[in-house]
């Protein structure tokens, strides 16, 4: 079996390396359905985009600061940047048509907001308006002079859209009335708004505001000079519409449409998802938008709002699987302009999403030009709405149905009924619990008598009357009335497809709902052979029969079963040629994998159609992967995406599963060390799609193989396409790949040929992961060498729209997750590298090495967000690691180091100790020589934490001697100046000495060593005058005073407390900080010294305890379980000075 | 103003454990600083080591094996044959299968929070539960009109012997002692 796998394995890497020869490629623009392109990325919201005048700089709102701001980017590098902090909620933001301003509502003064403007040259800004107006909105009016914004004088007053000048000044009124979202034309003739209007006359329009109907468009000059009356546009569609927008020629105006309830809370309003849609614009008619039919641009499965028509593509605000970011899409939308009805149709048919097939037909209706076609498009919208239960939408087409087919006619007949059924399930989902109530009832009883009212002429449309009045009876309780209706209804004799379906949803529920599985076979066996419907749905029918026939049966019964069925079966029809399908199915996993290919190949050669081929490949498809049958899965797979045109609309999904397939067979090769095997197969994916995964694997095997020839064969490749995306990203990637290893000299030349060649394939593939992998990967490798923050944030944007687009693909999160980990521990984002690497760690490494860069980069970031135990275990397992893989060796150095500080930094001394002293020991001359003297303070530190002085102290004294003969420290460490020099160093070395004296009882020595630390901390603090040298000087005072009080010596200790204290006083007078651990602990020392003996001794200064009483105040002000025990102690001591004091004043 | 702790100064006192009322550099970072030797080069080539410019090649059983699943999705969409007719049943069969819910020894479903697997939407979940059983009831009621002598126990556990077969392979269904076991399609 084996042999002969590879025999086919090989024979067809011939034949597409041959082709590949041919110079066989696919253009990179696929003509399909186009999915949004990303343009913001982040876990906060960004919304309100809009391009400036220069068409790549992205203007929009973003709350990632915790307050609105406005941000700015390249639309195509990202890397968003604060326009500028202006402490106070931005938003609306609105470049001016010369680039030079940018507007936007700002709310520091004014809550209400104010319509603002900031120079983005001068970085200055001044507001246009005051705080004696609320200002809602606002647009640049085209002449760049003046401003448009919609106030509102007083809480409840109405509101205007107001001309307010640059220049300054109250301007000019030019619509008085309320309005939202006004929007200008580009010849500045014409103003778009949706009108709004008080519900009552008690409460502003603000608060209790009623959308008014469509769009309203005002003339803003007219020949006489008069107001012009404005024209109403109501798009024909359901629901409201909102935000209104011109194309930047003045051709089309865009807007947003809440075509249904989709938060079901019985308004249709801006809360529901929204669908962008365009009508055409003409400016020299009467009526611009007369007869003007709307273009769906968006598909319902995005919830999309604040379209902004640039000059060449439409930028927008989208909800989509719940991230809130900037999206655009070509000015036409997610449809070709360019396609006619039969593409739509094909399209209708490749397409796996309702709301996309919708959208399709939406399209194919308005293209539509013959009445009765219309009609019968209209009867697939109603019925693909009431399918997901989108009713208002339903209402609205059946009600055009009804109107374009005229009344009595089939159509009209058919509409009529519909609503009803449409109605009731409405009043039913609203059902609180699901439970019938009286008002309900009383409803549906008057709709069976609307129904029954009815006498339609077409037979079909009282079939359809039986089965709604089935159904509301059903729901009513009323089960013989439900199945009575029914009885009548033969589900063959039925003629028309949209009765067929309905009716066969009514016999599907009672049959589930009876558990009887007899008459659910009946059903469909009927509905797979109804001459009524497409082969489509015949071909669902048929596959429902057989998952219904085997539903619940034990695996050894199911063969059986299909061959009994099988042989009662019809030939030539759609449920036989799914039966004898199944035959070879239920024997997958069990039989030989060649024989059930060969089954059901004979199979797929008996069928030429492009529906059953389908339905045969993803059938076996679906069923092989269940069963890891990967060869099947690949055998048809190929043959399908071979046979199918390029042209085809469903070769896009054979190319997805083909892609897949091979994929996974590919990887499945490389594992193995089968690199040719595996190159074979990415190549052969490269020819089939525009798989950039694919074409990466093959320049990676090719590469492994020893090929040096990648740059050639791709050019040779893509000769008759020189300019081809494809190209471009390889190009891109070969380029990427060798940063690392670059020197300084030829780096920056490189990253920026990788960059050159990344923009021209993401022009072409925008929502390719693979693109935006390597644009952050190219941008991180640039942060790594220099540090810039513009590349790290370059990089962020870049992974995370890479995330975004890769959510289906585990080995690109894999990749993109840790990628993103090591970018936010290099920016010290620990907790947001922990994110990523929490994430990353779901799927396996490819070999040790990257585990233990994982392992320590993770530990490290464990480390500094305190989760010390989790740091401990991921850097003990890289040290395994590091030792069981002996190729590792050159990194146990490194991970021994960070193995150890990690311990040291969690307090396990012990475990620290002995990892430092392995280290110590394991040291070679060709360390730098700082790093000796640190492992050994480091086992110094440890060993001290450990109660073992002796250990400590001898560590201690050899990295004093080291530290003698050691070179400076270069100026900065990990590209940061360096705060911790030699000097600083002999000063730890002296207080961790001292300490372990201490613990030894040797004061004397702990004095004197304590006493050097004191000196030179006090000359760091002349020297330097940094702050903190403060406290470590009062932590110095606080020990030589502890030292002291050990050995008798109160004088000196009360010396100490008093200027250990002093220095806590400086600290908090420059810094504000009122409590410090150290000063708390100095003024325990101090009180304690003071009462000590139960009198009040004279011997410390008297003024310190004013300093004590404001410190006890702040903390008895301000709680803090850490500071609660020293609280408890400082008042305690103040307590008895005062009753000391008391006692004194009494005679 | 920066304001760095010598942490090794105190390393077995308290100073460090208490995090001061101003932290610019953390404790961690200044022990990093002052104790972290410096491997700069090993430290490069394992950063390396983490990035990628493509995506890591796993197969799918190592995905699978690692339990981390996602290697699915798009090929479950890809395959997806289109849905003629929308009814309740392929969620109620998911999330019977995903025990979120179980065919209950009542003859009514029951949401089983406590043994689901995944997210669920309970506004999707509730109203489907409650829809499917106020069907039952309501059929159990007229068989029970049309059965003289028959309790309304035995109407339901009659309709259960007939509605169980047709169960999906996997379902959570609830056993005679009450406890809530697999549906087996193997035996």
């Amino acid at each position: 079996m084996r042999s002969l796998k590879n025999i086919r394995l090989t024979f067809l890497v011939a034949i597409l390396s041959y082709m590949g020869s041919l110079g066989v490629a696919l253009g990179a623009g696929r003509d399909e359905v186009r999915r949004p392109v990303r343009l913001t990325a982040g876990e906060s919201n960004q919304f309100m985009g809009v391009l400036g005048p220069d068409g790549r700089t992205l203007y929009f709102a973003s709350d990632q600061a915790g307050t609105t701001q406005v941000f700015f980017q390249d639309v195509q590098a990202g890397g968003p940047r604060l326009l500028h902090d202006f402490d106070a909620d931005a938003t609306w933001p609105r470049p001016s048509p010369d680039g030079r301003f940018l507007l936007f509502l700002y709310y520091r003064d004014d809550a209400a907001g104010d319509a603002c403007v900031w120079d983005l040259r001068g970085e200055e800004m001044r507001c246009l308006t005051g705080p004696g107006t609320a200002d809602l909105q606002a647009f640049w009016f085209p002449d760049g002079r003046s401003i448009g914004v919609v106030q509102r004088e007083g809480l409840h007053g109405d509101m205007v859209l107001r001309r307010v000048p640059l220049s300054g000044g109250p301007g000019e009124v030019v619509v008085s009335r309320s309005l939202s979202s006004p929007a200008v034309s580009p010849d500045g003739r014409f103003v778009a708004y949706i009108p709004v209007d008080r519900l009552t006359e008690e409460v502003g329009v603000t608060f209790a505001m009623r959308v008014g109907s469509g769009i309203e468009v005002r003339a803003l000059t007219t020949d006489a000079g008069t107001p012009a009356a404005p024209i109403i546009y109501k798009p024909d569609l359901p629901g409201v519409s909102g935000f209104p927008a011109f194309s930047a020629d003045g051709k089309w105006l865009y807007f947003t449409q809440y075509l249904n309830d989709t938060n079901a809370d019985g308004t249709i309003d801006g809360n529901d998802h929204g669908i962008l849609f365009r009508a055409a614009f003409d400016a020299s008619a009467p009526d611009p938008l007369a007869g003007a039919v709307p273009e769906q641009l968006t598909s319902a499965r995005w919830n999309c709002q604040y379209p902004a028509p640039a000059a060449d593509r439409l930028v927008m605000t989208c909800s989509y699987q719940g991230s809130l970011d900037i999206y655009s899409l070509p000015l036409e939308g997610a449809l070709p302009g360019g396609w006619a009805p039969d593409r739509i149709e094909a399209e209708v048919r490749a397409s796996r999403d309702h709301w996309e097939r919708l959208l399709l037909l939406g399209r194919a209706a308005a293209l539509e030009t013959d009445l009765s076609r219309r009609v019968e498009q209209l009867r697939r919208v109603v019925h693909l709405h009431l399918e997901v239960r989108e009713f208002a939408s339903a209402t609205f087409y059946a009600r055009a149905v009804a109107r374009l087919a005229g009344e009595g006619s089939p159509a009209a007949e058919w509409a009529n009924v519909v609503l009803e059924l449409i109605r009731h399930r409405e009043a039913e989902g609203k059902l609180v619990q699901g439970q019938l109530s009286e008002r309900f009832i009383e409803g549906e009883r008057k709709r069976l008598e609307r129904l029954a009212a009815m006498t339609p002429a077409s037979e079909a449309v009282r079939a359809l009357q039986a089965v709604v009045r089935s159904e509301v009876l059903d729901v009513l309780g009323d089960e013989a009335g439900a199945v009575q209706a029914l009885s009548g209804l033969e589900l063959g004799r039925l003629d028309d497809w949209s009765v067929v379906l309905m009716a066969a949803r009514r016999f599907v529920e009672r049959g589930l709902l009876t558990g009887d599985r007899e008459a659910l076979l009946a059903t469909f066996r009927i509905l797979s052979g109804h001459p009524a419907l497409d082969l489509t749905d015949r071909l669902f029918f048929a596959n429902a029969y057989v998952e219904t026939l085997l539903r619940g049966v034990a695996d050894r019964e199911r063969s059986a079963l299909v061959e009994a069925h099988l042989a009662r079966s019809t030939p030539d029809t759609e449920l036989r040629l799914r039966l004898e399908l199944e035959r070879w199915l239920v024997g997958m996993g069990q039989r030989d994998p060649e024989e059930v290919r060969k089954g059901i190949f004979e199979l797929y050669r008996g069928v030429k159609d492009l529906e059953r081929r389908k339905a045969l490949v993803l059938t076996t498809a679906r069923r092989a992967a269940t069963a890891d049958e990967e060869y099947i899965l690949y055998e048809f797979s190929n043959s399908f995406v071979s046979w199918l045109k390029r042209a085809e609309p469903e070769r896009r999904h054979a190319e997805d599963l083909y892609r897949l397939v091979v994929l996974e067979r590919a990887y499945a090769k490389w594992a193995k060390g089968e690199v040719s095997d595996a190159r074979g197969l990415f190549f052969g994916a490269t020819l089939q799609s525009d798989c950039l995964e694919a074409h990466i694997g093959a320049i990676e095997a090719r590469l492994a193989e020893g090929g040096r020839d990648v740059v050639e064969q791709y050019r040779e490749r893509y000769k008759a396409e020189p300019d081809s995306p494809v190209l471009a990203f390889v190009l891109a990637y070969l380029a990427a790949r060798d940063l690392p290893g670059l020197e300084d000299a030829t780096f920056e030349a490189k990253a920026a040929e990788a960059l050159r060649f990344l923009r021209a394939a993401a022009d072409a593939f925008p929502n390719a992961f693979e693109v935006h992998h390597l644009w952050g990967y190219v941008a991180h490798q640039r942060f790594l060498r220099s540090g810039s923050t513009e590349a790290a944030s370059e990089a962020h944007t870049h992974y995370l729209l890479a995330l975004d687009l890769a959510r289906d693909n585990p080995r690109g999160l894999a990749a993109l997750h840790e990628a993103e980990a090591l970018l936010q521990a290099a920016l010290g984002n620990h907790a947001g590298a922990l994110r990523h690497y929490d994430e990353r760690a779901r799927w396996p490494f490819p070999g040790p090495e990257a585990e233990v860069s994982f392992l320590v980069g993770r530990a490290r970031s464990l480390f500094h967000a305190d989760r010390d135990d989790e740091a401990a275990g991921a850097v003990d397992r890289a040290l395994v690691l590091v030792g069981a893989h002996p190729d590792l060796a050159r990194f146990r150095p490194y991970v021994l180091d960070r193995a150890a500080l990690i311990h040291l930094g969690a307090r396990r001394f012990e475990r620290a100790a002995a990892l430092y002293d392995e280290r110590v020991r394991e040291m070679d001359a060709t360390e730098p020589a700082w790093n000796r003297v640190k492992a050994l303070v480091g086992l110094g530190a440890a060993a001290l934490g450990a109660g073992e002085f002796e250990r400590a102290l001898q560590a201690l004294a050899r990295a004093r001697e080291a530290l003698a003969g050691t070179p400076p420290l270069p100026a900065t460490v990990a590209g940061r100046p360096r705060t911790f020099d030699a000097a600083d160093f002999a000063s730890l070395v002296a207080a961790l000495r001292a300490q372990a004296f201490a613990g030894l009882g040797r004061m004397t020595e702990a004095r004197d060593e304590m006493e050097q630390r004191r000196q030179a901390v006090a000359q760091r603090l002349r020297r330097l005058n940094l702050d903190e040298d403060l406290l470590d000087l009062a932590t110095a005072h606080h020990l030589l005073a502890a030292y002291a009080w050990q050995v008798g010596d109160r004088t000196a200790a009360a010396a100490h407390v008093a200027e250990g204290l002093r220095a806590v006083q400086e600290f908090e007078e420059r810094t504000g900080t009122v409590v410090t651990p150290i000063g708390n602990r100095l003024l325990v020392a101090y009180g304690e010294l003071r009462t000590e003996g139960g009198g009040v001794s004279q011997d410390l200064p008297a003024d310190l305890e004013a300093q004590m009483r404001r410190v006890y105040e702040f903390m008895a002000t301000h709680p803090n379980p850490a500071w609660e025990a020293d609280r408890f102690l400082v008042g305690l001591y103040l307590g008895v000075l005062d009753a000391s004091k008391e006692a004194r004043r009494k005679p | 103003m920066r304001y760095v702790v010598s942490c090794l100064a105190v390393a077995g006192a308290v100073a460090c454990v208490r995090p001061p009322t101003v932290v610019l550099v953390d404790r961690k970072t200044a022990l990093e600083e002052q104790a972290a030797g410096e491997h700069p080069d090993q430290e490069r080539a394992l950063v390396q080591s983490g990035l990628s410019p493509r995506p890591l090649a796993m197969t799918r059983g190592q995905i699978e094996a690692a339990g981390a699943g996602g290697a699915s999705s798009s090929f479950d969409v890809v395959v997806q044959v289109y849905q003629s007719l929308r009814t309740d049943q392929p969620l109620v069969d998911a999330l019977l299968v995903r025990r979120c819910i179980g065919e209950g020894l009542d003859g009514l479903l029951a949401q089983t929070r406590e043994t689901c697997v995944g997210e669920v939407d309970p506004s999707v979940v509730g109203p489907l539960v409650q829809r499917v059983n106020r069907d039952r009831r309501q059929l159990w009621a007229y068989m029970l009109a049309r059965s003289p002598g028959a309790s309304e126990e035995d109407i339901r556990r009659s309709w259960r012997e007939k509605h169980l077969p047709l169960v999906v392979c996997g379902a959570q269904v609830q056993q005679a002692d009450g406890t809530w076991g697999v549906r087996s399609c193997d035996h």
